[in-house]
């Protein structure tokens, strides 16, 4: 049984979502210091079974007492909205993580690749 | 007596006369034309000059300048209307096969003598030995056959030339300087192989036994004196009588040498001293060997008589339509291949039949003799859709075994054996029609035809009877007018079945990683909690594979692949003893740290409550365990926080990776969540129509019933209304049970009006003690 459902448009959804988040970084992601999480998100219903949106979203550590801790996550959750998946596909400081957005299609691999082990996740444990 | 001919091939012997020859008027022994007929092609290869005679003697000579390339289809054609209109008569000889030994075949007309018996090719150049469509060189190549290739020889031909069947069915000559069998070359045992010995050190015995039974060796924990007595006996060496004796035993270079398979050598094992191997233990070895060939013998023997048995046993279990056909394919295998797959079998089998006398061998080897069968007639591709059946069909073949191994040459037990054999192939012709038929609906009759195409079910039927046949039988199948289960439904339960026993294999390996399991989760949540720990049974693990392979696609065709999909093979579980924030802080931590050095490895994590609940991880220790597994350079951690358990359901399962590829689940609970956890799995799985009793002893199943039922009944009562009502309370008991674990102030939900008192949590955590005490009563001794 497959996974996804419309590979193309889901590579698509994928890249117009990470420039969304990538415009949203130029401007609201500081070197240091916490920040307010900057999301994009976008429908995956009928891309992926058992999903229903996904987020991707850039975040501040919250136990980091420096301040400096960021992590990217890729947040699938299923139709209903009752149960999410997450995973991170980076984690480090700003000016990493701004390298890691410059590399566009590598990180657009790694979000879909993110999106489908949740997908297979919330499936697997037939979390509804 | 008027003219007769004898023909041989495929293990049966046949004498064909003239309509008036007076055995024709003996109707217990004619064989149905049809036979005959099917097997014309064979013997106008085999026993061409027979043919030609018996052409003669009942048909006109063919038309004056028929062309030389069509006197044969001629000849073919006039000898099948022959048989068909009763011109000419087949008469089976066995009578003379029964009782004792048969008398040798002499076929007339030219033919060679029959020379039943295994042979191995012994020529081990490019180009690869011939096998040829007579026995002569020319342009008449059929395929080449690799160096110790097996062989069934079924005559010796003038000439130098043998009759010969491949394995796999395959029916021609081969020049007999090039293949090594009886007399000659008698093979020690049916799965031998030839090895040609080198110069110097390889050419030792030792060498030799090091290459070919190395691995073995070792796990016997002996070295490979007894493996170098097996080499010495097997190619009629004597060992020097000295205690260094065997190593000095060397073969001659560049000759050739029997080396015995592995199960073989190792069924002699009991014979032989491992340790002080003396010259005395070969006599030990030869009289096993005797042992095996009079073994060999009495299977032969019996598969004969089952001869007469077939059509009886064919006819009881396959329609009509199909019946000649497989009757005249199954004698055939029953011949010259079966032998040679009961041989493969047996050979497999005789570690087990050298344990102990009488020992029958297992369905194991009766289910490669109904591969090889299948295989013989080319569909061995259905082999997995009647996989359950081939499995009672070996049980079938096990029993013949039994019997052919205490016969010891006594006829009548020989005859009881061949009345098994052939009812067993009787039993798989049956379900062989009706899963041609279910295979062919579920490919579309037209590819069905063409996969089916150079069979020897194909060329038995002929092409056109077998696309009516197949046709006629997927419209039944179609139309829902065959009571059995249709192609999808019988692919499904194939699959189930062979799911089941995937996990019944898997769990005995994934069980030895318990222990390990426990030990680890002791060690790095020590003093946190008490830990307990369990390894799937087998039959929840195969419902957890169905389930993965139905909803995601699962790739589960191996024990490998099942245990990689069972990712709560081993299930542990911490119970800890302080459920405060800061408590459950440190469990974080500790977690963390063991993700960091490597102890743990996590590959996802579950964050599970129901409604409103209050999850025992924050979504700041999940991040602190998604940072630890990135710091230590693994995978990103997979986690899964859900507020939809319907009944409330509270934990955090951790999903571990432990050694040989083995999952596990750690669950990561409260005291009081557990109580509540431990009594509500029983309305829910009632619920779900889970089976709330299994995996007790049968003695305790009636008083479980007894005690289940009126919450079975209670639940069953339930309207949609009040199983709604009923999951909320059971979800808010879950939340007063966190929030006395969290040490607040919290009143228990009181049950829903009009909902069964027996349904209250109270009574239900009662219940679940009675079950508890029921089951381990059951188990003490």
């Amino acid at each position: 049984m497959q996974i996804v459902l419309n590979e193309q448009k889901l590579q698509q959804v994928i890249a117009t979502a990470l420039h969304e988040l990538m415009e949203h970084a130029s401007k609201g992601l500081p070197d240091t210091g916490t920040f307010p999480a900057l999301s994009t998100r976008f429908a995956c219903g009928e891309l992926l079974k058992g999903v229903g949106d996904v987020e991707l979203r850039l975040a501040p550590l919250s136990g980091d007492a420096g301040k400096q801790e960021r992590f990217f996550e890729v947040r699938a959750s299923t139709p209903s909205g009752g149960s999410q998946s997450s995973s991170w596909v980076f984690y480090g400081r700003s000016a990493a993580l701004k390298e890691v957005l410059k590399n566009e299609a590598a990180l657009k691999g790694k979000i879909r690749t993110a999106v489908v082990a949740a997908a297979e996740s919330l499936l697997r444990h037939e979390l509804g | 007596m008027s003219k007769q001919w004898v023909l041989s091939g495929g293990g049966a012997s046949y004498v064909v006369v003239l309509w008036n020859d007076p055995a024709a008027k003996d109707t217990s022994h004619r064989v149905a034309p049809t036979v005959m007929q099917l097997s014309l092609d064979g013997w106008m290869r085999t026993h061409r000059q027979a043919l030609r005679e018996m052409y003669a003697a009942c048909a006109s000579a063919p038309p004056a300048g028929t062309p030389a390339s069509q006197l044969d289809a001629l000849m073919k054609q006039r000898l099948s209307e022959a048989f068909r209109t009763g011109k000419l008569v087949g008469l089976t000889r066995a009578s003379s096969m029964a009782i004792s030994r048969p008398a040798p075949v002499l076929p007339m007309g030219g033919d060679g003598p029959p020379a039943h018996g295994v042979g191995i090719v012994m020529w081990n150049k490019t180009p690869l030995l011939q096998l040829r469509s007579s026995p002569e060189q020319g342009n008449n190549a059929l395929l080449g056959l690799k160096f110790n290739t097996p062989l069934q020889v079924i005559a010796q031909m003038p000439g130098g030339w043998l009759s010969v069947s491949t394995r796999d069915g395959h029916v021609g000559f081969v020049s007999a300087d090039y293949v090594w069998s009886a007399p000659r070359h008698p093979m020690p045992e049916p799965n031998a192989r030839l090895h040609r010995v080198a110069q110097g050190l390889e050419g030792t015995a030792i060498a030799i036994a090091e290459t070919y039974y190395g691995d073995i060796a070792h796990q016997w924990g002996s070295d490979l004196r007894f493996f170098v007595a097996v080499l010495a006996h097997a190619n009629r060496r004597p060992i020097p009588d000295t205690t260094a004796g065997w190593k000095s035993l060397a073969f001659k270079a560049d000759t050739f040498i029997w080396i015995p398979s592995k199960e073989f050598a190792k069924g002699l094992r009991g014979s032989v001293n491992s340790g002080s191997y003396s010259f005395n233990a070969v006599d030990a070895i030869a009289s096993g060997l005797r042992r095996v060939e009079q073994l060999l013998s009495d299977i032969w023997e019996a598969i004969k008589l089952s001869l007469q048995y077939i059509p009886e046993a064919v006819a009881k279990h396959v329609e009509q339509a199909l019946r000649t056909v497989l009757i005249a394919l199954l004698e055939m295998a029953v011949g010259a291949i079966l032998f040679l797959a009961i041989c493969t079998a047996v050979g497999a089998a005789l570690g087990a039949l050298a344990g102990g006398a009488g020992a029958a061998p297992g369905a194991a080897a009766g289910f490669e003799v109904g591969l090889a069968l299948l295989e013989w007639m080319g569909l061995a591709f259905l082999a997995k859709w009647i996989f359950d059946s081939l499995k009672k069909i070996g049980s079938a073949f096990g029993k013949f075994f039994g019997k052919v191994w205490d016969a010891r040459g006594d006829a009548h037990r020989l005859d009881e054996a061949a009345r098994e054999l052939a009812e067993v192939i009787g039993v798989l012709a049956g379900v062989l029609v009706e899963v041609l038929a279910l295979w062919a609906t579920a490919k579309g009759a037209a590819v069905a035809l063409r996969a089916l195409k150079g069979t020897a079910v194909e060329k038995a039927f002929g092409s056109t009877r077998l696309a009516s046949w197949l046709k006629e039988r997927t419209t039944r199948y179609s139309e829902g007018k065959s009571p059995l289960p249709g192609p999808r439904q019988t692919a499904g339960m194939v699959q189930e079945r062979y799911i089941q026993q995937l996990a019944e294999k898997a769990a005995p390996r994934y069980a030895k990683e318990l222990e390990p399991a426990r030990n680890l989760i002791a060690r790095v949540f020590k003093d946190m909690g008490a830990v307990q720990a369990r390894a799937k049974d087998a039959v929840s693990a195969a419902n957890r594979l169905q389930r993965a392979v139905k909803q995601f696609g699962a790739k589960v065709n191996t024990v490998e692949g099942a245990i990689a999909n069972l990712w709560d093979a081993i299930g542990t579980r911490l119970i800890l003893s302080d459920t405060s924030p800061a408590a459950i802080s440190r469990v974080v931590s500790r977690m963390a740290e063991a993700i960091r050095t490597g102890e743990l490895e996590v590959t996802s994590i579950n964050n599970l409550h129901g409604p409103g609940g209050k999850p025992y991880f924050t979504p700041e220790h999940l991040e602190a365990l998604q940072a630890a597994a990135f710091q230590a350079g693994k995978p990103p951690l997979t986690v899964n926080v859900s507020k939809t358990m319907e009944s409330g359901y509270t934990v955090v399962c951790a999903y571990l990776k432990h050694g040989n590829g083995v999952r596990g689940e750690l669950q990561i609970i409260g005291k009081e969540v557990l109580n509540i956890a431990n009594a509500e799995h029983i309305p829910y799985d009632v619920l779900l129509h889970k089976p709330l009793i299994r995996n007790v002893p049968e003695a305790a199943v009636a008083e479980l019933q007894a005690l289940v039922k009126p919450v079975e009944a209670a639940m069953a009562s339930l309207t949609e209304a009040q199983k709604a009502q009923y999951l909320q309370y059971l979800n808010q008991s879950y939340i007063h049970a966190r929030m006395v674990e969290l040490g607040q102030v919290s009143q228990p939900p009181p049950l829903p009006p009009g909902l069964s008192k027996v349904l209250s949590v109270e009574r239900i955590q009662a219940l679940e003690r009675s079950i508890a005490d029921i089951k381990a009563k059951s188990k003490s001794p």
